[in-house]
């Protein structure tokens, strides 16, 4: 009888050693990358090239100094009249929600926390320029670096063009986005495309210790602009091409993407970029509100 | 994608053994018990060791646990308040409540909690539910846990709940089951057997809804097994455990779907006057959490424990080694010889000489095709031979503490260790001149005179050389004791090797404290260095801060 007993916990315990889900590939979720039934391609219009630069801000709901680095970052933007694309991530510990109270929205992201970790970011406000790593494993910098860095390569010939279509039905929230890039020049890399949605104008609570610019030391009525609200085609996004790829070549994406209910979608854009596999350094970028 | 319904293990381990309580007059015969600690630190702003200024200028963190206790049944909780958590503790953390109350019954074999518990199987390597305080750590499971002992030598666990994390609960259930068996007292021809032999087994199964936004076809019960033994023969003891865990993407792991692995073995001997000890581990892909998207420790569901020498001088405690669960071959080697009293060598009280080496490589990795990077999101990551070391070397710490009593009135420890390590992995950082890699050599002198018994002066001496990272530093500490009741000591650390000449400054530290039975009081003003601390190789950042700090404890 006791051997009974023993042998009847050996089993149970033997028995939940397949209790588990054993995942087979493919493991990633295609997003209706070329999805052209449920999201028939468009016709893109003629256009002139000009380089665009991705600032991506690394901030925090809770991040006292963060007001003034948001403003540095629109200062920018005008001063580049369009060039400049910015995104804020609220990723870290000054963007961890309260349980309650003023701080218990939470902006951050899967794509967001992924990026945060990746990039190794040690500070808030900063910011990456294009992911150029800077120096051996730091790619991010604080606002007075910004600048300089911007103008040593806002000039540059572009070496892709990027043009973004985003097609929105309010009824299903259905969001068709079309990217095409085209190739400026013969390439020999491998390229990959990223697709990110933003939201301008949330308006939230946002810690401040800059009474020149709002309330101090609690800021009720921040409107926090170019939140990063969801990567599309993951944080890494998808492969565009494989090694080489000649001069005029063009590649159109479409993905099939449904909106969150609880963004506004007059206050959303798109942004796709195109960056280097290996280096991990963006060629272009380009931004598209939804229409 | 295979599943298979867990509860079923739940139910025959909850509902075979039913469980009933007679009303009990609660007064009568109940104990109650408790512990207080108070930790406060006022913050003065010091740029020159970047210490940020402090809103709040004073911060707080504290607890009181009390525990009442009647025959079989036990009840606690404890309250925590961090108002608003000290610097370098997790802001997450920030509140004050009870996160913890729970209430124990215990019958003859049978025992069953409800509420909050800590609990391990075996070795930690699958399941760990612990609480340290320095770290800011709490991984306690809020659920139920039963456990049976139907015969001697034989005992069952089984677990049900979710995790602990800061005010709220991991977004997990974590489900698992342990047995134990010393087969010494199952088998009576065993015995009276000199050699002993216990073997164990457990499986921990961890359920989380999916996270559409990472579009992966995530595993939503990610399962994990562990065998051990342990077999001990009058001096010599041997044990080891393994544990296997399937896929698991999270953020740890950057989202792979290998498997997961770990083994750890130790044999030890033991006599009069000398100890050795051997250990040995793997970890491959271990990281193991009830939210696949925490990447602090926060939710770990498992413990590595690490296999290398926990120092506690200040210096020596400068590099600390946390433990990597992506992926560790580590050994450590230890003997402790004491040289007998009134020998040539050993002198009049005899002398302790304490030698340890331990050294932690990466494993190896290998692209799984040529078209995928090692690691990549979304893949089964990389392959990996079992026997293979990877190319860096994470740690290494050879180290050798003498202790010796010179006279009635003098003892003597000196140290020396001669340390590598990579600050890039451990610290996930580069040294100010973008070094990875940081070798040191350290020397300890710690000398106690004793004017009275009860009175009594320690000095202590330390010197860290490397040409890394912030450079040499050197210590010194003067400690005066009125035992049992008070102390009084001054402290100071200097970056006097620093490569940058503004950052050669002193860390100075004067602390006071005062005992009396089960209750302690200790104030200190200074600065404190920027650095890491360690406990079990789960490692928290500390930043620098210069202020008044004030700790309070007490027990009944």
């Amino acid at each position: 009888m006791k051997y009974l007993k023993i042998s009847l916990f050996l089993l149970i315990i033997g028995g939940t050693i397949y209790s588990c889900d054993k995942v087979d590939p493919p493991y990633i979720i295609e997003q209706g990358g070329d999805d052209t039934t449920a999201c028939p391609v468009p016709e893109f219009p003629d256009t002139f090239f000009v380089k665009k630069v991705l600032l991506e801000e690394f901030t925090g709901h809770k991040c006292p100094n963060c007001p003034e680095g948001s403003l540095v970052a629109n200062q920018l933007r005008e001063k580049y009249n369009g060039q400049l694309i910015l995104m804020s991530i609220h990723a870290g510990t000054f963007a961890e929600p309260s349980s309650s109270g003023p701080y218990s929205c939470d902006f951050q992201t899967i794509a967001g926390d992924i990026l945060n970790d990746e990039f190794q970011v040690w500070g808030y406000p900063t910011a990456m320029i294009n992911r150029i790593e800077i120096s051996q494993g730091n790619w991010v910098m604080t606002h007075a670096q910004w600048e300089p860095t911007i103008d040593g390569i806002i000039g540059d010939d572009p070496l892709l063009g990027m043009q973004i279509i985003s097609e929105f039905e309010l009824l299903t929230r259905k969001l068709c986005i079309h990217v095409k890039t085209k190739y400026l020049e013969d390439f020999n890399q491998d390229i990959m495309l990223s697709i990110y949605i933003i939201e301008d104008n949330i308006i939230n609570w946002q810690k401040n210790d800059n009474s020149d610019l709002g309330p101090v030391p609690d800021w009720e009525f921040y409107s926090h602009n170019h939140v990063l609200r969801d990567a599309v085609n993951t944080a890494w996004g998808d492969v565009l091409s494989n090694g080489f790829m000649p001069k005029d070549t063009s590649i159109i994406k479409t993905y099939e993407y449904y909106l969150n209910n609880d963004w506004n979608y007059e206050n959303c854009s798109v942004i796709a970029f195109t960056y280097n596999a290996d280096t991990k350094e963006i060629i272009q970028a380009e931004e598209n509100h939804v229409e | 994608m295979k599943k298979i319904d867990l509860s079923v293990l739940f139910i025959v381990l909850f509902c075979v053994f039913p469980f009933s309580m007679k009303a009990q007059n609660f007064i009568d015969g109940g104990q109650v018990h408790g512990n207080f600690q108070i930790d406060a630190q006022y913050y003065e702003p010091d740029e020159k060791i970047n210490a940020d200024t402090v809103p709040e200028k004073f911060l707080m963190n504290a607890f009181g646990n009390i525990i009442y206790t009647n025959g079989g049944f036990t009840a606690g909780f404890r309250y925590e308040l961090y108002l608003n958590p000290l610097e370098g503790f997790d802001k997450r953390l920030e509140g004050n409540g009870i996160p913890y109350r729970f209430a124990t019954y215990k019958k003859d074999k049978f025992e069953i909690t409800v509420g909050n518990f800590y609990d391990q199987f075996g070795s930690g390597l699958i399941f760990r539910a612990y609480e340290e305080w320095n770290l800011g750590v709490d991984n306690s499971v809020d659920g139920i846990r039963v456990k049976i002992s139907p015969f001697k030598g034989v005992t069952f666990k089984g677990i049900y709940g979710k995790q602990r994390y800061f005010w709220d609960k991991s977004p997990g259930i974590v489900r698992g089951a342990d047995a134990d068996f010393f087969l010494n007292d199952i088998f009576k021809k065993w015995q009276e057997k000199k050699t002993k032999i216990s073997i164990g087994g457990s499986v921990v199964s961890v359920y989380q809804p999916n996270d559409p936004g990472l579009k992966l076809h995530l595993p939503l019960n990610v399962a994990a097994f562990a065998g051990r033994f342990n077999i001990s023969h009058g001096k010599v003891n041997f044990s080891g455990e393994y544990a296997y865990k399937i896929n698991d993407p999270d953020q740890i792991n950057n989202f792979i779907y290998k498997n997961g692995e770990a083994l750890l073995l130790t044999a030890s001997y033991s006599q009069k006057g000398l100890g050795v000890l051997l250990s040995a581990k793997r970890i491959d892909n271990m990281s193991y959490k009830s939210n696949r998207l925490e990447n602090s420790y926060a939710l770990d569901v498992n413990f590595l424990p690490p296999l290398t020498k926990q120092h506690t001088y200040s210096m020596a405690a400068m590099y600390p080694y946390a433990t990597q669960p992506n992926g560790e071959m580590g050994l450590q080697a230890q003997v402790v010889y004491t040289i007998p009293k009134k020998s040539k060598l050993g002198g009049k009280y005899g002398t302790s000489i304490a030698v340890n080496y331990s050294i932690v490589n990466s494993i190896d990795k290998q692209k799984i095709n040529d078209t995928i990077p090692i690691d990549e999101y979304g893949t089964l990551g990389y392959k990996s031979d079992f026997f293979k070391l990877g190319d860096t070397k994470y740690f290494e710490d050879f180290n050798i503490e003498i202790t010796k009593k010179i006279s009635k009135k003098w003892k003597l420890i000196a140290s020396y260790l001669n340390l590598i390590y990579k600050i890039d992995v451990v610290e996930g950082h580069s040294d100010d001149e973008g070094e990875k890699m940081v070798y040191a050599n350290i020397g300890i002198l710690d000398l106690t005179y004793k004017f009275t018994p009860k009175k009594s002066l320690r000095f202590e001496y330390q010197q860290l050389f490397t040409k890394q990272d912030k450079g040499d530093w050197l210590a010194f500490m003067l400690e005066y004791t009125i035992a049992p009741k008070w102390f009084f000591s001054v402290m100071d650390q200097y970056n006097y090797g620093n490569p940058d000449n503004n950052k050669q400054l002193h860390y100075y530290t004067i602390s006071a404290g005062y005992t009396k039975k089960a209750n302690r009081i200790a104030l200190s003003y200074g600065r404190q260095r920027q650095g890491i601390i360690c406990v079990g190789g789960v490692c928290r950042e500390v930043p620098a801060s210069n202020g008044l700090t004030l700790t309070i404890s007490s027990s009944f």
